[in-house]
């Protein structure tokens, strides 16, 4: 991702094969939206992210895929300034659309959320307040940020309501969240989300906590919405499939890093490096014979250990991998981290 | 995030569980820290009183009346000449003696009243609960005076008249205890493994209510020394000569302006008692309630 | 084959709250929530039958019933020919034995001032299955029939991660011996290596000592890799039922067919295969109570429900035009 920030800010063109994994096919000339650089994240000793680095155009949409412990909620949580310090200390950049986001003050990151960058989050019934109705929680980041009046913000919260498939819009705006249903809680989350037309979204497991008929609904929704307005997405997810079928981009975080990044197609089929191979082995399908578990488990944020983080639980673990980081370099479309990766690449089938 | 994390907690065997979770609670709370330290240095002048003393905390000898501190009376002598130093340490005694006796009545009494409520439910709930209503009505002190008025005083008599007060409260807390653990899964769980109904509430219900109802125990401690010491104070509570630091208190009062060491040291005293008791329990109740964990 | 589990017709409803009678005088009639309709299930020794249904499906009610921790309001529950309401006490002990349950939550199912060796220990010891000085042994054992080491009986279940307080989990419905083994959910919320791992366990488990399973889930891919055979619930009524592989290729009911499309796969494209909300189980429409939401959906279809009845060798369905099924002619009608 490094390469690909610095190619594009170069002005200089490059050959498609040293173009990484993000965005291959986009105009190389489209700025990034959101570019990380390097961001670091510790709390007390542990370095819960570390060196991340990533970078997202306009209207594609990212995967952001691993186990819990790796980071990827949190690193969602730092692109919007939901964690800050004392209690966590961040290094690095993270800009979006020039604007560096690492040391702003809370006052503009206030005017950020909620109308350039929407959220949602996994419980939609924890995160709509009770006792508010739907009507004043849709208005309040309309007449907030938009500064529409009462009249104008109430038209358009019935309108978004609508295109969030809400039967009965107007009558729903005297709601309270808790007469809603799961899935209705969660359309009204997207709809407050998207009620300023933000150009990033970050949805961190939107649809986990919702059965699986409505889940496709939900999804559907929400990718349908994205890609009308232009608006790029963040998706936190641990359903692989599920990442397959919504993202565009895929970058897969072990242990607060990234460990391979690019087009969703390609890395969740012919997965390369071994963390990806490996989970993508576990994964249940219609149709699987034998589950094939990772040995081990992620070590906690504070007991990582020198060189790459995954060495413990990896079938081509070698001396160098316990003392060395591997960087994050382009292969085949994409960025791996692996000391081995070229040996891996000459071994799977092309 | 729906997945729940495949790291391991720390590891350690038995002797350090045990120290992470009761020690390293209470020793991140800096009030528990300064109560348990004020409540130790007393609990320690209580213990070891009858071998600190100085003096026979109750033998009067008026040529030594009215004598400020001193190296022979270290906190001097009253207006009967007993020593105020040893009488202190034993008022001190008698103080914690007193306040855990009538608490750890009271919280049987409760206990057994909120728990056969909670267990029972429907009518003999409603009827407990409603006479734990007609107790808690009633101020503690007011309660406590109507017994002794009954029954007389003395150190047995405000032990007893203390517990009926505590009763109520006890009963209160250990019924909505029951309830709450009632409801947990691993009460259904021994349910179904055919675990028998005894063994569920002394070995899955009862040691998961006891611990709030300890640090309640705790706290209400301290109200028991001021109740009580109120009680003789007003000369309702323990008889004289009996070394008791409201007793003493009321007995000074005559003499502040001429020899105010007499009320002030036992006041100073029990002040700091009972400062360090509240310290103490607020610190254990923050240590142990799960929301302040940090999380 | 010998049953062990026999369901007849069982129904279980729960009164909700009060609606206003009809007419000035009379009072209030009390709202009933139908948690369960009309449940003819069989389970066999031997048996690995998945329980798939979302939320409202009463999937989590039926498995209640199946322990004994509640009674039918109606229809008859079997349990080796014998009702669970009417059995003696030492039957009912027998029963606890001999049935065990791992909950959703595995760690509120243990008593957190317990450790580990002590709760694996008190279901052996009140069953009698060993002796207080065999129980170090034998909780070693179990810990390492369930990929456990042998330090973890120091511990206390706040201690342990997720994927390892399942494992004692299955490990303390391992301790009894159990014939069937009754799990709720176990593998959800879990990441996905420890739950493959998890289900590698239960699976190789199942077949090693030939127990039964009853399967909790709403995940088909999970119900079809540990399961035979596979029993859909919509609202209360088990809509579909057969084997595994039958099912999945072939599903009979549109539901189920809903269902199969809406997990996410690799090869296919997300579709929102079912529009619409489920619909509250306390205002069941009349006629099949998936007509509202089915995607072919015919008149007659909200005029009559259909019940379970059999369609293939192996299978049931509780539809009035199913699909994948040989002849053309739709099933009998109740």
């Amino acid at each position: 991702m490094q390469a690909a920030g610095r190619a594009l800010t170069d002005g200089r063109a490059s050959a498609p094969a040293a173009t990484p994994g993000i965005s291959p096919d986009v105009n190389s000339t489209t700025p990034d939206l959101l570019q990380i650089r390097d961001l670091t994240l510790r709390r007390g000793r542990a370095a819960v992210l570390d060196k991340v680095s990533l970078s997202l155009k306009a209207g594609r949409t990212l995967g952001l895929l691993g186990e819990s412990g790796a980071g990827k909620s949190t690193l969602a949580m730092a692109i919007i300034g939901l964690l800050t310090a004392p209690q966590v200390d961040v290094q690095g950049s993270l800009k979006f659309a020039d604007t560096e986001l690492v040391g702003l003050p809370e006052k503009h990151f206030q005017k950020l959320r909620g109308s350039r960058i929407g959220l949602i989050f996994q419980d939609a019934t924890a995160s709509l307040d009770p006792c508010f109705t739907i009507g004043q929680q849709i208005c309040e980041p309309l007449r907030r940020h938009l500064r529409l009046s009462r009249k104008q913000a109430i038209e358009r919260a019935v309108e978004l309501l609508d295109s969030v498939g809400i039967p009965d819009a107007r009558a729903r705006l005297a709601a309270f969240p808790h007469q809603l249903s799961g899935g209705m809680q969660q359309r009204v989350m997207i709809s407050i989300a998207l009620a300023c037309d933000p150009e990033l979204l970050i949805a961190d497991e939107p649809t986990s906590a919702l059965d699986v008929t409505i889940q496709a609904q939900i999804m559907e929704l929400i990718l349908r919405r994205v890609r009308s307005l232009g608006s790029s997405a963040i998706f936190v997810l641990h359903d692989l499939a599920l990442a397959s079928q919504v993202c565009d981009d895929i970058a897969v975080m072990y242990g607060g890093q990234i460990v391979e990044t690019g087009p969703a197609d390609a890395v969740l089929r012919r997965p390369l490096h071994p963390y990806t191979v490996g989970l993508r082995s576990c994964v249940v399908e219609l149709d699987s014979e034998r589950l094939v578990p990772l040995p081990g488990t992620m070590p906690g944020a504070d007991q990582m250990p020198d060189g790459c983080r995954f060495a413990s639980r990896c079938a081509w673990r070698q001396p160098r991998c316990e003392t060395a980081r591997p960087p994050l370099e382009a292969r085949d479309g994409r960025l791996l981290a692996c000391w081995r990766i070229d040996e891996i690449l000459a071994g799977s089938a092309a | 995030m729906t997945a729940i994390s495949s790291t391991s907690a720390t590891a350690g065997p038995a002797q350090a569980g045990w120290r992470r979770r009761y020690w390293q609670p209470v020793r991140r709370q800096p009030t528990a820290i300064a109560g348990l330290v004020i409540v130790g240095l007393f609990a320690f002048m209580a213990l070891f009183a009858p071998w600190l003393s100085t003096h026979d905390p109750v033998v009067q000898n008026f040529a030594d009346a009215l004598q400020g501190p001193s190296l022979s009376h270290f906190l001097g002598t009253d207006s009967f000449g007993q020593d105020v130093f040893s009488r202190v340490l034993h008022g001190t005694r008698l103080a914690l003696g007193i306040g855990v006796a009538s608490v750890a009545l009271g919280m049987a009494g409760g206990m057994l009243i909120g728990l056969v409520a909670g267990l029972a439910g429907g009518k003999v709930e409603w009827a407990l609960m409603r006479v734990v209503d007609a107790l808690l009505a009633f101020p503690e002190i007011i309660l406590a005076i109507a017994f002794v008025a009954v029954f007389g005083m003395g150190v047995d008599k405000v032990i007893y008249a203390l517990a009926v007060s505590f009763i109520g409260p006890f009963a209160r807390i250990v019924r909505s205890d029951v309830l709450q653990v009632k409801a947990l899964p691993f009460i259904e769980a021994a349910q179904l493994m055919g675990v028998p109904r005894v063994q569920i509430i002394l070995r899955h219900l009862l040691p998961n209510v006891a611990p709030s109802l300890l640090v309640q125990a705790g706290i209400r401690i301290s109200t028991a020394i001021l109740l009580e010491s109120g009680l003789s104070f007003f000369s309702i509570g323990v008889v004289p000569p009996t070394p008791d630091l409201g007793l003493m208190i009321a007995e000074g009062r005559a003499f502040i302006t001429m020899a105010p060491w007499i009320s002030g040291f036992p006041g100073g005293a029990l002040a700091i008692l009972l400062v360090g008791l509240t310290l103490l329990g607020d610190g254990l109740s923050n240590a142990f309630n799960p929301r302040s964990q940090g999380r | 084959m010998n049953k062990l589990y026999q369901l007849n017709d069982v129904e279980k409803s729960y009164t909700v709250g009060t609606r206003p009678g009809k007419g000035f005088f009379s009072g209030r009639t009390p709202l009933l929530l139908k948690a369960l309709d009309g449940i003819r299930l069989d389970v066999e020794d031997g048996d690995s039958l998945a329980i798939v249904g979302e939320s409202g499906s009463g999937k989590s009610t039926l498995v209640r019933l199946m322990l004994g921790l509640e009674a039918p309001s109606d229809g008859r529950l079997f349990y080796q020919r014998q009702e669970l309401g009417s059995m003696s006490a030492a039957d009912r002990q027998l029963f606890t034995r001999e049935v065990a349950f791992i909950y959703q939550d595995a760690r509120g199912s243990m008593n957190p001032r317990l450790r580990v060796r002590d709760v694996l220990a008190e279901p052996m010891l009140l069953h009698k299955l060993c002796s207080e000085a065999q129980v170090d042994s034998k909780v070693a054992e179990l810990l390492n029939r369930v990929g456990l080491a042998p330090e973890m009986a120091d511990r206390y279940p706040a201690e342990l991660s997720g994927g390892q307080v399942r494992r004692v989990a299955v490990a303390r419905a391992l301790a009894v011996q159990p014939r069937v083994i009754f799990a709720d959910e176990s593998v959800a919320g879990l990441d996905v290596s420890v739950q493959a791992q998890l289900l590698n366990l239960l699976r190789d488990l199942c077949r090693d000592m030939g127990l039964t399973l009853v399967f909790i889930t709403h995940d088909l891919g999970v119900a079809s890799y540990l399961c035979t055979r596979i029993a859909v619930m919509y609202l209360g009524r088990v809509v579909e039922e057969g084997p595994s592989a039958e099912i999945l290729a072939h599903p009979h009911h549109p539901y189920t067919r809903s269902l199969l499309r809406a997990f996410p796969s690799f090869d296919r494209p997300l579709t929102a295969s079912l529009s619409g909300e489920i619909p509250s189980p306390i205002n069941l429409p009349a006629g099949c109570r998936f007509a509202s939401r089915c995607p072919d959906a015919r008149d007659a279809c909200r005029l009559t429900d259909p019940t379970l009845v059999q369609v293939t060798a192996r299978s049931s369905v509780a539809c009035l035009f199913p699909l994948n099924v040989p002849e053309e002619t739709p099933a009998a009608v109740s």
